[in-house]
């Protein structure tokens, strides 16, 4: 079959320039307009509209993972040992292997079909796994959809985008009231989700950049306290996932985020000087304000211990060429020089220092 | 021919204030000694300045509406402030109802005492920030003192574990300390 040529139904066409919009391929008005739109619903996709789904997803999926740093060449960790090279040339092809499962096509036909907002019960979502190619589309699906406030909040709280690990860390200002716990970073630490964090480092450094200066623009106490509490304990367990999988080196983009902010002239104020008014009476909602607002910076310290715990890896011991890998990493972002700009900032915050504010 | 009243409410409310705050703070002791070894130093720098252990492992001090509590483990301090007081307040209120029908008595006088009680509570609210305010600052002022104090502790912890390290280095010939300017020399055969 010439599938250039192959004939598409009218809600097929809307189908394909909704999904097209969702990843970014078309403006995000037209993206606003057709998730608004509600048109009655097919039985299934024809073979030819399949077809040009799964090509768009594929293509489009690479060039997100190209474009969000996988340009870049290694090295990369493969079995603790750093191996040069791109991430998908460094690998079995079985482990690189994208594949998106029928809820991907499921989801589609609902939205192109309903408007969220309006749908009666809402999309049913899915208790099937999906797979890693899965969640990273319906993480970027969320990004788009962010500017269709009310749509969005119809959806946030389904299956595939609350508690998505991609959609964690690609957005995580999306995540307003997430459980950090409740998120599964594990999953994130095996191919081919693995591959794709290696691909999307810069395109995290940027996303986890921008939502530590918006912590910054915070005008509400309250929120600031709320919100930088949660930046928190999503890098917690970010870390603590990558930790435990031995994939630390896939954290690099938080160090980079943290070596923006932690300049040498960088002071609290940078975190807390767009809050209205002298905040709460309490001197311990203050502080605890203050102590929330460096929630992201804080992993530093995660950064550090790591750091002081690879010094004691000999060259006979296990696990010694990642341990290389990572000090390098560490000492290539200026590390140590972080630490010290970090403390010195939060002993401004300590009340019994003497070099408190 | 409906005739109007004048009717005077008055309520009285008393109770008790609760204002508490606190502060954290990281006590600046340097790594010198094990971990294990500094917690104990800690505590026993702490006890002889009237701090009580606690059946967590921490030691706190109380002064009258203060506690100090200290984890000789982290280092972290904590203090906190509590003030209570019991508060009365008494509001009068004056309202017009007509004699007319009665539920209309009834409705009028039942809003003024409403809006009295209204009153009530925003009083005794503006005596809970008053309160409040006087616990944030009993709490500067406790900072205030305690700083000089904790940096003491801090500093006796850092020449204890000085010490503690030179001993085992190798024989303590001489130990020099001025107490004017901290300056501890210790002297070493090894």
């Amino acid at each position: 079959m010439t599938h250039a040529a192959a004939a598409i139904t009218s809600f097929e066409a809307d189908l394909i320039r909704l999904l097209r919009a969702l990843l970014g391929h078309e403006p995000i008005e037209r993206a606003v307009m057709l998730v608004r739109e509600v048109r009655p619903l097919p039985r299934g996709l024809s073979a030819s509209a399949v077809w040009i789904v799964e090509d768009v997803l594929a293509k489009s999926t690479i060039r997100f993972l190209l474009e969000g740093g996988g340009w870049r060449a290694g090295p990369f960790l493969r079995s603790g040992k750093p191996l040069a090279g791109h991430p998908w040339t460094t690998v079995a092809e079985a482990e690189r292997r994208l594949q998106f499962s029928p809820i991907l096509a499921a989801f589609l036909m609902w939205l192109t079909s309903q408007r969220p907002s309006t749908a009666q019960g809402g999309w049913a979502g899915t208790s099937r796994p999906l797979t890693a190619a899965d969640q990273l589309t319906f993480a970027r699906c969320a990004l788009v959809l962010q500017h269709v406030p009310a749509e969005w909040l119809a959806l946030r709280k389904t299956a595939p985008f609350a508690g998505n690990p991609f959609l964690a860390l690609l957005g995580p200002h999306l995540l307003a009231d997430a459980n950090a716990a409740a998120i599964d970073f594990n999953s994130l630490f095996m191919p081919p989700a693995s591959l794709m964090i290696e691909c999307l480092q810069d395109r995290l450094e940027q996303a986890w950049h921008e939502c530590d200066r918006a912590l910054g623009a915070e005008a509400d106490w309250v929120q600031l306290r709320h919100r930088g509490r949660m930046m928190e304990d999503l890098t917690s367990e970010f870390l603590a996932s990558a930790d435990a999988a031995g994939r630390r080196d896939l954290t690099e983009f938080l160090l980079k985020v943290i070596r923006k902010r932690l300049t040498p002239d960088a002071a609290i104020t940078d975190w807390t000087g767009s809050l209205a008014g002298t905040g709460p009476r309490r001197r311990a909602d203050r502080q605890a304000t203050q102590h929330a607002a460096l929630g992201i910076v804080r992993a530093i310290r995660t950064f550090d211990r790591w750091n002081r715990g690879e010094q004691g890896v000999g060259y006979f011991d296990e696990g010694y060429a990642a341990s290389q890998h990572f000090k390098a990493m560490y000492e290539a972002n200026d590390g140590p020089r972080l630490k010290l700009h970090f403390d010195r900032i939060e002993r401004t915050l300590d009340p019994l220092a003497k070099e408190s504010a | 021919m409906s005739r109007a009243y004048r009717i005077q409410l008055s309520e009285e409310v008393s109770r008790e204030i609760v204002a508490e705050d606190e502060a954290r703070s990281r006590l600046d002791v340097l790594e010198i000694v094990s971990p294990e070894e500094t917690a104990g130093l800690l505590r026993a720098e702490l006890l002889r300045r009237g701090f009580q252990e606690q059946a967590d492992g921490t030691l706190s001090r109380e002064q009258e509406s203060s506690v100090v509590t200290v984890d000789p483990c982290t280092g972290e301090a904590t203090v906190k402030v509590a003030a209570r007081k019991d508060v009365t307040v008494k509001k009068t209120r004056e309202a017009t109802v007509w004699d007319d029908a009665a539920e209309t008595r009834t409705g009028s006088e039942s809003r003024a005492r409403d809006a009295l009680r209204s009153d009530l509570e925003r009083s005794l609210e503006r005596s809970a920030d008053k309160l409040q305010d006087q616990a944030c600052r009993e709490l500067e002022k406790l900072l205030a003192e305690l700083q000089p104090e904790l940096a003491e502790v801090a500093n006796a912890v850092t020449r204890a574990a000085l010490k503690a390290k030179a001993a085992r280095m190798g024989k303590v010939l001489d130990i020099r300390e001025d107490e004017r300017t901290g300056d501890l020399t210790i002297k070493v055969e090894v």
